[in-house]
């Protein structure tokens, strides 16, 4: 993956299984989310490498192309790349699968409020009405907004680059339970987060980054908060 | 009280309904009240809102676009030149126009889409491109029907059947057609923006453009529609101002965009984009259109009105901000 001093990402590569979590952990500039990002066809196709979906090869193409095969990226900055704060909860919910929510070309009203309200239950979005702007949210019921609008997807491969940046207490947890409820039912779920806690315990795999390149690789069992951060220093553990 | 004030549909109409309001106190002698007055503003101010819905799909991406008055000019002259003189049936010139000024559209959009040009620049670029290309096609001359006999002399030929539709009142003469052509391109853009998923690509990416591209939106052929329909409708307004004119004026349209910006603004869809609706612009148009020719029963001197005309945008646009 090219970038402004050379790659920003060099010769990583890394498997996830459906309903394995895998987190990707790396300081400030490791190059885990430009990685994310590849994958996912933020940079379009941009980026040399490749990527297999279910065993098959996968042409990183655009965002699009990666929703439409089953990939969904959940940005580290919702405000500047997920959301649009001044439209509503539920134009935010099904930006992402507008596809699904209309017949032909036509936007269909029913289809649209059975998904936001379906989403907004399984949720606990808390917000006055469905059509307020996501701006007037708490951080957490934005960051739930952003969720549902990848949920909405239904996708198979979950990118998920700082999940719980600045949301509250009771929404971490809850988004802490939906993470394992979506790997229970099979869901790929590849996490960055730099809250070495909350990686430790959410990933069953944790893979280490430092200057674009993969520093150490551990197993639940294996890994400590010690050892992932001098792999992460890019020090031999 | 406040937060009803608050809603953007209800200072539109507030707008409106304060003109109107001055217009039944000044009504220069019953000239307001009667219907005449009414019809003759809706005639005036179809041209300018045709180009004002294009521009409000435009506007809606978080863009501008300048060249619809020169693309204006430049279907007037097209038009001119295939029905009046080169023969060709109506709907032949009216597609070709059409064609024409889609092109133009969509090459500003492509710049703006695929190669990160401004759209101020873009379409600034086609505003002065298309004018040229106006005063090219027609020899910089007034295209009409006139033709030298051999004497020297000037005739007039007939003019085809689509200049007396158009060119026409209904209803027992009480709405132009024009004002219909303007409804109905009304009624389109409010399809568009509100009833068809492509409008929601519209206005996800005027919103947030990142957001929208990594949410599958695509933000290129989003851009591309709203410039290549602006440019769409900037013909269809060309074409009713050269059979309203009956000539095809290389000149016609300067500085109509302008207006067309206005009645967006006052309506109150924002310039940043993701926010708005093209009723906000009908309302936005009708106000314009009160405005002026409420000032010109009053016989307001044209320097006067321009002015009145600027201090309102101002004033529209101060209420829009206080209300963030």
């Amino acid at each position: 993956m090219p970038g402004d001093e050379g790659w920003l990402v060099r010769d990583v590569s890394l498997t996830v299984a459906a309903g394995e979590v895998v987190g990707v952990a790396g300081l400030q500039g490791s190059g885990n989310s430009e990685l994310f990002g590849g994958i996912f066809g933020a940079y379009d196709s941009a980026v040399e490498g490749k990527v297999w979906l279910d065993g098959e090869p996968f042409a990183v193409r655009s965002p699009k192309h990666s929703i439409a095969n089953g990939m969904a990226y959940l940005t580290n900055d919702r405000k500047a790349t997920g959301l649009v704060l001044e439209h509503g909860v539920a134009q935010n919910i099904t930006m992402a699968s507008l596809r699904g929510v209309s017949v032909g070309g036509w936007l269909s009203g029913t289809k649209e409020s059975e998904a936001v309200a379906r989403r907004v239950s399984e949720f606990s979005i808390k917000t006055t009405s469905v059509v307020s702007p996501v701006a007037s949210l708490s951080g957490g019921n934005q960051q739930k907004v952003v969720l549902a609008k990848w949920a909405e997807t239904r996708p198979r491969v979950l990118l998920l680059d700082e999940p719980t940046r600045g949301v509250d207490i009771g929404a971490k947890h809850e988004i802490y339970e939906l993470l394992a409820s979506w790997a229970a039912r099979g869901m790929a779920i590849m996490l960055i987060t730099s809250d070495l806690q909350e990686l430790l315990a959410l990933s069953d795999r944790i893979i280490v980054m430092h200057r674009g390149r993969i520093s150490a690789v551990f197993t639940r069992g294996e890994a400590t908060p010690e050892r992932v951060l001098t792999a992460a220093m890019g020090e031999c553990a | 009280m406040r937060a009803l004030l608050a809603k953007p549909w209800v200072r539109a109409l507030s707008a409106l309904l304060f003109v109107f309001i001055v217009g039944m106190i000044c009504n220069a002698d019953g000239a307001f009240l009667r219907w005449g007055t009414h019809r003759d503003m809706l005639r005036q101010v179809s041209v300018y809102g045709i180009l004002a819905c294009g521009m409000t799909l435009v506007i809606v991406t978080a863009g501008i676009d300048l060249s619809v008055g020169s693309v204006l000019g430049l279907t007037a002259v097209l038009f001119s030149t295939l029905a009046l003189q080169a023969g060709w049936p109506a709907y032949l010139a009216i597609l070709a126009c059409v064609s024409a000024a889609v092109l133009c559209g969509l090459c500003s959009g492509g710049l703006i889409a695929y190669f990160r040009v401004q759209p101020f620049i873009a379409t600034l670029a086609m505003m002065v491109f298309a004018r040229g290309l106006a005063k090219s096609i027609s020899s910089g001359q007034k295209v009409t029907s006139a033709v030298q006999d051999a004497d020297g002399s000037y005739s007039y030929a007939g003019l085809p059947d689509i200049y007396g539709i158009i060119d026409h009142k209904i209803l027992a003469d009480n709405i132009a057609v024009v004002t219909l052509v303007f409804l109905v391109c009304v009624a389109g853009c409010w399809v568009l923006l509100e009833r068809l998923r492509w409008g929601r690509y519209l206005y996800a990416t005027g919103g947030n453009e990142e957001a929208a591209r990594l949410s599958g939106v695509p933000t290129r052929y989003a851009k591309l529609l709203a410039y290549g329909l602006s440019a769409g409708l900037a013909a269809v307004a060309g074409i009713c101002q050269a059979v309203q004119e009956q000539q095809g004026d290389p000149e016609a349209g300067g500085s109509y965009e302008l207006t067309a910006i206005a009645m967006v603004v006052i309506g109150g869809t924002g310039l940043s984009g993701g926010s708005g609706g093209v009723i906000f612009t009908l309302l936005g148009a009708l106000t314009i259109g009160y405005v002026d020719k409420i000032l010109s029963i009053n016989a307001v001197g044209e320097s006067s009105r321009l002015m009145l005309t600027g201090a309102i945008i101002v004033i529209a646009v101060l209420l829009q901000r206080s209300r963030k």
